[in-house]
């Protein structure tokens, strides 16, 4: 075992990492919105491709426009944040927030619904084709000795998204809002009588799930360079994988779970093949299930009879 | 106790022996015994959160018993534990039950939901389902013929194509037992049947009970928080609290405990 | 007034929201940028006439009151009956002009007039959104109003045996010599139609009858597609064909199905539904792998068995990949020799047949014991086991039925396609059968077919529409489940009458004792 390859593991790990954080970012959104209404919202992935999308529109018109390039992701990323935050809400206010009271059965269909409803809503307005994203990643010049490592796009992936995961967790623990979200998450009942206003908590949930894909979708976007209108379906699956496999409805699982599958699947790509890619998160997820179905953070559920 | 063992003669149909059940940390039931002889109608009181629920769901085998065992022993004269058993085995053995918070079958009709409870004593397959010989049509008949007549001996037949969700509170307990005797058990146990109920059906309740009981030869383990209830239908009686047995008897015997006056009306210095 | 206020409020919204995706357009070759400023004009008057009606279903449906709606005005309008009559006539009017008026604006004049047969689907549109008028026009499809002569003509006949017997005997008559009038275009439409009335009929099993809600579907369709394509390609001889494979591929979807459900079993609905997915992706990506190594499974066999197998068969299993399998033959017909025009309308006959056995073995599997377990599982999983039904073997022979159903599904497409590549069996096509069972009405076996006819029938006659198929698609999923959850044409409880049992209820047990 002495010569293992540590330069071409370091590469896979990184990698992994890079790709984790993303799978992380989305993730959360699925933890948070599970955690809340128990509902696995299917076009999650579709607001990540929004995102990457509506960053790629804003480049594209402050590209015509001359603006710096450091500033066009500053900007495409806000808008796209702001947008996706939109679209969240009202994809939350059309097509879930009528179930309420529905069977378990209806809002995912109502979810699977709209999430082809968004692809193809992109491929009509926009195009079917792939697009090439520009690279609006500067280069760091104390990246440089490392430089067949880590790209200054992974770079600004695991920085960005830890700060945001920071943030978030900081966020969730001390604020106000924060707390009814929590207080929501264990008993939805409970929290309306002591009157935290459950439809608010409902949308926030959707928004702040929302912005975060919107961070993942522009980051991936200008890590990868090229987008198109079905990337949000793969990746929101493996983001649920992610979200499961931290156990759903935690946060701390969110990511967690987003940085093992990451590395999981590069080192599996790497090391075994790489034709299989895609099916081992699906492979990880079904064994997880099997195994250990409340994750590796998230805490069991009895069913009280 | 000792009498009502042997004038029954045999041994009890159900036997629970130092069950105890363990949620996380909590304690839930520590070392309950019961014993229920055939024929017997046997109450199970306690305080709310004492744990009764939790020994219904042990003995049925919805959740694994952490220690200690449950023995049933059949008219045929088999004995079984049940530890390791699923619930619907545990049901095909001659054991019903009816649920606290009521488990119909909501969006089914209520002759359905009776005509379900007949699965475990018919045996047609999907070659009998897509097929259908003469033999599973005359079994169909025959278990919507049982299962109606369950209905009218509860009273409900004028509803049987209603959907359960619109029963009455009333109607849907008494359902619930339908449900449960169509499985043609020997031993019935009963979660709280008279919740909900105003006085004058849980009268109508107990009458039934005891009905029930001669009819169908059954033994009943019941709970219930309505002494009057317990008092006059029991034949014996078991108190627990903190997931403990802390009495048994007649009730009369239990009535007159300490501890279960304690129990029932806290700690007293008189 | 406010009503308007807030439908404005609305599509500025929605305005706002589209904005990027839809005004501004980057090309894909270049870069550049282009403005379509009249689609945000068009989102912006659509959405406010759509988010009046919107708003008016809801409080229909008993979301919000009219006072929430901020549409008191409306519907105090519409309790006087001559009103109710004025709302219908104009739901009616607008029902029957939208659907032309949008297959104009897809297709232009001319788009419209060519589209083979927007006519027929004009009035298919219509009559679905003269419905939605009619329902915004007051109780007027409740109880007697109903009276629409036909209407009650219909319920008649479908109350009585005879009329049943009756409306399938002239269904039948008209069935049978349909595709000695049509062209073979239109058969081939018709027979997709039937093969996905048999999809939408296996998954209501699963889905439907027993609650299980499974996203890979497709996964069980592909294997009895790959079924014949491959055993076609390495067994295929004037002997072994169609009829050899159909059982074949059945069975072995059943078998896919019951590997499937032994590690899902214990997991409970929307986890069920995300691992299917999963596995049904697997499948496809190993299709698209292209080969499957068969070691694993030869190794469990004697070796005389794995050197009788073609030496093609001996390592690895070639899957065609991306490209495909093709040359697949149609069904035979006792050996004769059949014309492309025949073999077109003997798959369609296969297609009824099958479907018809479907329908039957169906309806008698939901009116059974193990149909009555499965609804009880579906109901209440603890009542369902309390009352001696073993979970395992319930999930176990749902999860098998449905899976057969799609292998024969699957043999059958593949024979009427004679090529099959994995760009058929994505979960796109899982959602549809999904959709196609909601939307017809979950475990209503007229609904699903219903559903399968509206899903596949209508795209394909509105070419003009195609690339909106999806969309449109998409956007009726979330309004079935916001407006109409229960489907088209919701399941009934079966029908039963009792027979006067008057003996008293005694035990057989007690008078033993
Ligand atoms: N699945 C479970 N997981 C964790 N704790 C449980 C579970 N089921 C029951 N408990 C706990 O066990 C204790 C006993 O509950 P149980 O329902 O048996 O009480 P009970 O005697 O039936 O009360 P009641 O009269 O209110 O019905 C309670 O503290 C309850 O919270
Ligand atoms: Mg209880």
């Amino acid at each position: 075992m002495a010569d293992i390859d540590w330069h071409y593991f370091l590469e896979l790990l990184v990698s992994g990492v890079t790709k984790g954080c993303i799978y992380a970012l989305i993730a959360l959104g699925y933890t948070m919105v599970y955690g809340i209404i128990e509902l696995i919202n299917f076009a999650h992935g579709e607001v990540y491709m929004l995102g990457a999308f509506t960053g790629l529109i804003v480049a594209g018109v402050l590209g015509v426009m001359g603006f710096p390039e450091t500033g066009i992701l500053l900007i495409g990323g806000v808008v796209a944040v702001i947008y996706c935050s939109a679209y969240g809400f009202t994809v939350e206010k059309i097509a879930y927030k009528p179930l309420r009271n529905a069977t378990r059965l209806s809002p995912l269909i109502s979810a699977i619904g709209m999430s082809i409803f968004l692809q193809n809503y992109v491929r009509i307005a926009q195009t079917q084709d792939f697009l090439r994203y520009p690279n609006l990643i500067p280069d760091f010049a104390f990246l440089e000795p490392i430089s067949d490592i880590l790209r200054p796009s992974g770079f600004v992936i695991i920085v960005t998204s830890s700060l945001v995961m920071a943030v978030l967790t900081l966020f969730i623990k001390y604020t106000r809002l924060g707390k009814a979200m929590r207080a929501t998450a264990q008993n939805r009942k409970m929290a309306m009588l002591l009157g935290i206003d459950s439809d608010r908590i409902i949308s926030a949930t959707f928004i702040i799930g929302s912005a975060l894909a919107a961070v993942g979708g522009v980051l991936i976007a200008s890590h990868t360079q090229q987008i198109n209108f079905n990337i949000g379906f793969l990746a929101g699956i493996k983001a649920f994988t992610a979200a499961v496999l931290g156990g759903i409805g935690s946060i701390p699982g969110a990511m967690l779970g987003g940085i093992v599958l990451g590395c999981c699947e590069s080192f599996a790509a790497g090391y075994l093949s790489s034709d299989y890619e895609d099916m081992f998160a699906f492979a990880i997820l079904i064994l997880i299930l099997i195994f250990r179905p409340s994750g590796l953070l998230g805490k069991a559920k009895v069913q009280k009879v | 106790m000792m009498q009502a063992a042997s004038s029954t003669a045999a041994l009890p149909v159900l036997e629970v022996r130092d069950l105890s059940k363990r949620f996380g940390g909590l304690l839930a039931l520590s070392d309950v015994n019961l014993n229920i002889h055939q024929g017997e109608v046997v109450a199970l009181i306690g305080p709310n959160g004492a744990g009764k629920t939790t020994l219904f769901n042990c003995i049925t085998s919805i959740y694994t018993p952490s220690e200690g065992q449950v023995v049933l022993r059949r008219p045929q004269g088999e004995e079984c534990i049940l530890n390791t058993h699923k619930p619907h085995e545990v049901t095909r053995l001659g054991m019903a039950r009816t649920f606290q918070n009521i488990r119909l079958f909501q969006g089914m009709t209520v002759l359905e939901n009776v005509m379900i409870a007949r699965h475990c004593r018919t045996r047609a397959g999907v070659f009998g389902a897509l097929l259908r010989p003469a033999w599973v049509r005359r079994e169909e008949r025959a278990i919507e013929e049982k299962s109606y007549t369950l209905l009218q001996y509860m009273g409900l037949e004028s509803l049987y194509a209603e959907e359960a969700r619109n029963l009455s509170y009333g109607q849907q307990r008494r359902l619930e037992i339908a449900r449960a005797l169509a499985t043609e058990p020997f031993l019935l146990l009963l979660d709280e049947p008279a919740a909900g109920m105003n006085p004058q059906e849980t009268l109508e309740l107990k009458e039934m009970v005891l009905d029930i009981r001669k009819a169908f030869n059954l033994s009943v383990l019941l709970i219930e928080h309505d002494m009057s209830m317990v008092m006059s239908l029991s034949d014996r009686i078991y108190v627990m609290e903190y997931g403990c047995n802390i009495a048994s008897g007649t009730p009369d015997e239990v009535r007159h405990n300490k501890q279960v006056i304690k129990a029932y009306l806290g700690e007293d210095d008189a | 007034m406010r009503g308007v206020v807030r439908s404005f409020l609305v599509s500025l919204w929605f305005m706002a929201l589209t904005f990027p995706i839809v005004v501004i357009k980057v090309s894909s070759l270049d870069g550049s940028i282009g403005w379509r400023w009249e689609n945000a004009v068009g989102i912006g008057i659509g959405v406010f006439v759509v988010s009046f009606i919107w708003r008016a279903l809801l409080v229909r449906r008993g979301a919000m009151t009219p006072r929430e709606a901020d549409l008191e005005w409306l519907f105090t309008w519409l309790e006087v009956e001559r009103n109710q009559r004025i709302a219908k006539a104009v739901g009616l009017f607008i029902g029957c002009n939208v659907p032309v008026l949008f297959l104009v604006s897809v297709g232009g004049w001319k788009g419209f007039l060519t589209s083979l047969h927007a006519l027929e689907v004009g009035t298919v549109a219509a009559l679905v959104l003269a419905h939605f008028g009619m329902i915004l026009g007051g109780g007027a499809l409740r109880g007697k109003q109903r009276g629409a002569v036909a209407v009650q003509w219909v319920r008649q006949t479908a109350a009585s045996p005879l009329g049943r017997k009756g409306a399938v005997v002239a269904l039948m008559a008209f069935v049978l010599p349909l595709p000695f009038f049509m062209d073979m275009y239109q058969v081939n439409i018709i027979s997709s139609a039937l093969i996905w009335i048999m999809l939408g009929l296996g998954l209501n099993i699963v889905v439907g009858q027993a609650g299980l809600l499974v996203l890979g579907y497709v996964a069980f369709y592909a294997v009895g597609a790959y079924t014949y394509a491959i055993g076609n390609l390495h067994f295929g001889n004037e002997y072994i064909g169609f009829w050899t494979f159909l059982p074949i591929g059945g069975l072995l979807a059943m078998l896919a199905g019951v590997l499937l459900s032994f590690p899902v079993l214990r997991l409970r609905g929307d986890y069920l539904a995300i691992v299917t997915l999963g596995f049904g992706e697997i499948v496809r990506v190993v299709l698209e792998g292209g080969s499957l190594s068969l070691n694993p499974i030869l190794s469990l066999l004697p070796t005389s068995v794995v050197q009788a197998l073609p030496a093609s068969f001996q390592n690895t299993l070639d899957l065609g990949g991306p490209a495909g399998i093709g040359g697949i033959p149609y069904p035979g017909f006792f050996g004769m020799k059949l014309s492309m025009d025949d073999s077109i309308r003997l798959v369609y006959f296969v297609a009824l047949g099958l479907t018809i056995i479907t329908i039957i073995a169906v309806s008698r599997l939901r009116d059974s014991r193990l149909g009555r377990s499965w609804a009880a599982l579906r109901e209440d999983e603890i009542a369902c086991e309390a009352m001696g039904i073993n979970k395992v073997t319930a999930k176990l022979s749902a999860f098998a039925l449905g899976a057969c159903w799609a292998g024969f599904g699957g043999v059958l497409f593949a024979a009427k396609t004679s090529f099959i590549n994995p760009s058929s069996f994505t979960f796109m096509e899982s959602a549809l059968i999904l959709s196609v069972v909601v939307l017809g009405g979950l475990d209503s076996i007229i609904g699903v077919a219903l559903g399968a006819c509206v899903l596949i029938l209508l795209p394909e006659y509105l070419r003009s529409l195609n690339e909106y198929r999806m969309l449109i698609f998409g956007a009726s999923m979330v309004l079935m489940m916001v407006f109409r959850p229960q489907g088209l044409l919701p399941a009934k409880a079966i029908k039963r009458t009792m027979p006067v049992v008057t003996e008293p209820p005694m035990n057989e047990k007690a008078g033993a004792a």
